[in-house]
């Protein structure tokens, strides 16, 4: 008995499987982080340790492109970690960690932001930051665009900003990002979007 | 000499630049995480509780308080002014004032019959 198997079929079996294991994946990662946090709660050190590993980058990455200050950068890194190790018995996995923690890191951002007087802008050599060296043809080009891009995103308003690089840096969905910001998935896009022209605008400006 | 103008940057280049991170922290940062951690190890999380012993102390505190807000808004009424006694007024006012004085403290006499009465009395010529 011959059975014959569409290529279309075996096509969408296989997107079909591929998008099970990675909602299992992201279910998976989710309830691991909830794990942690309970661990945390528990006052286990080392789970508070494998937090901070996992995330010190991504936020303080997060925080010198909106403040263009390395060194408000590491304050307000380790501030996450302190309300985080404070929400810790309070935590109930309803929504992804990265939403939890980036909601966390977006309001002391915004503190930052409402208190800070003029600060001169502390930036960091370009060397601190993941070098791409196949993308850029100099080295001397890399510098350049670091600097107008860091002194573009500072022009930015702080909501298009935080969603630009929500979206680009961190590479959260979507549907997370709205759900951090507090806004609908439509008027995200929209933000991105104005963002992403804003900043060409300013950095075209710039160079 | 006009030099030549540099390239703007390409989509491409926005998205790489945007999607950067730092590569590592530095070794200040994490002395200060690693003395972090050891306050955080010495204030050991808890439960934040609505009405645990300390917050029902808190309760309690903030009851009182306002207990006492409202004992003294009602309770404090500011003085009522002296009358000033060099205050000059003409002999009539003073007249009536003293009759009000002393009518003021009377007790109604009239019911309702006799005020009419005396209502439809003949005026005096």
């Amino acid at each position: 008995m011959v059975i014959a198997i569409s290529p279309s079929f075996i096509f969408r079996f296989v997107n079909s499987l591929i998008w099970r294991s990675e909602v299992a994946c992201a279910v998976n990662k989710e309830e691991k982080e909830a794990g942690w946090m309970a661990r945390v709660a528990a006052g286990d050190e080392l789970a508070l340790q494998h937090l901070f590993d996992q995330w010190k980058r991504p936020l303080l990455s997060f925080f010198y492109r909106s403040l263009a200050s390395h060194a408000d950068a590491e304050d307000l890194t380790l501030e996450v970690f302190v309300r985080l190790h404070r929400a810790a018995p309070k935590y109930r996995a309803t929504a992804k960690f990265s939403t939890f923690l980036f909601h966390i890191a977006q309001n002391l951002l915004r503190n930052e932001i409402r208190h800070r007087k003029r600060k001169p802008a502390d930036l960091v050599p370009p060397e601190l930051f993941d070098l791409l060296p196949q993308e850029f043809p100099s080295e001397h080009r890399l510098n350049e665009l670091e600097e107008a891009l860091q002194q573009a995103m500072t022009r930015l308003p702080e909501k298009h900003r935080s969603a630009l690089l929500l979206i680009q840096q961190q590479h959260m969905d979507y549907r997370t990002v709205a759900a951090t910001l507090r806004i609908t998935e439509n008027a995200l896009r929209v933000l991105v979007h104005r963002a992403r022209q804003m900043l060409k605008i300013e950095m075209e400006t710039a160079t | 000499m006009n030099s030549k103008p540099k390239p703007l940057p390409s989509e491409h280049e926005i998205n790489q630049l945007l999607s950067r991170q730092y590569r590592d922290t530095s070794p200040e940062f994490e002395t200060r995480w690693v003395n972090l951690k050891r306050d955080l190890r010495q204030r050991p999380v808890t439960r934040v509780r609505a009405f645990g012993p300390w917050n029902i102390a808190g309760w309690l505190g903030i009851i009182g308080a306002a207990a006492a807000v409202v004992f003294i808004v009602y309770t404090v009424r500011m003085p009522a002014p002296l009358p000033e006694t060099n205050l000059i007024i003409s002999p009539q006012l003073a007249e009536l004032m003293s009759m009000d004085e002393v009518l003021g403290q009377a007790l109604p006499l009239l019911d309702e019959e006799n005020r009419s009465a005396l209502l439809n009395l003949p005026a005096p010529h």
